[in-house]
């Protein structure tokens, strides 16, 4: 069971909604855990898509290495909560 | 930095030569048949123009981001190709313009030379090539 907090929860929630919406595909289900390896639609071209995509959504910018770092959903929603 | 070719999906490459080679009036200067294992895709060149290409790009995996774009919301032209004198620094300079790296690669249709596709600010996607 995750130990999630409720701010994460919210992000968490949002960054769903981008997944859905850039990778067009109705079914997904994030959690902290997800991985690109969970994700079929998930591959480098979908990734910097993602990335812009969180950037304009929450009005924040990650640095190349905040993004290279990202290896869970989790990472990303982590990196948002910390520019919030 | 100099226009190369506009990169487009095609199901069936042979079928896009032969209605392209139609379309020119039955002459065409037609590449072979690249297979570019990275990307899991063959790619060929028609010369629409002088130096100028068409990049007819075939997904092999059914699964592939390329594959699911153009099955899903029909798009073909997807992204503009330039060589370029010094691959390494254009990079960084479009980096410290806004543009979005994707991926770097090798590739067999330029005789292994290195080629970048990044994201514009704008989010239209560019291929470099190593001239």
């Amino acid at each position: 069971m995750s130990n999630i907090q409720t701010p994460n929860r919210e992000i968490l929630g949002r960054v769903n909604e981008i997944f859905i919406d850039v990778l067009d595909e109705e079914d997904i289900v994030l959690t902290t855990e997800t991985t690109a390896d969970d994700v079929e639609e998930w591959d480098s071209l979908a990734h910097v898509q993602l990335i812009v995509a969180i950037e304009r959504n929450f009005g924040i910018k990650f640095s190349s290495l905040e993004v290279q770092a990202f290896q869970t959903v989790g990472d990303m929603v982590a990196a948002i909560e910390s520019k919030n | 930095m100099q226009l190369h070719h506009i990169g487009c999906i095609v199901t069936d490459t042979g079928e896009a030569i032969e209605n392209y080679r139609n379309l020119m009036g039955g002459t065409l200067n037609v590449s072979p048949v690249y297979s570019i294992t990275d990307q899991k895709v063959s790619v060929c060149f028609l010369e629409m123009a002088n130096g100028v290409f068409l990049e007819l790009v075939q997904p092999h995996d059914p699964e592939s981001s390329l594959a699911r774009i153009n099955r899903k919301k029909g798009v073909n032209f997807y992204h503009l190709g330039y060589k370029v004198g010094d691959i390494d620094q254009k990079i960084e300079a479009l980096q410290k313009d806004g543009y979005h790296m994707v991926s770097t690669f090798f590739s067999e249709a330029f005789e292994m030379k290195k080629c970048a596709f990044l994201y514009s600010p704008e989010m239209h996607l560019i291929e470099l090539i190593q001239n």
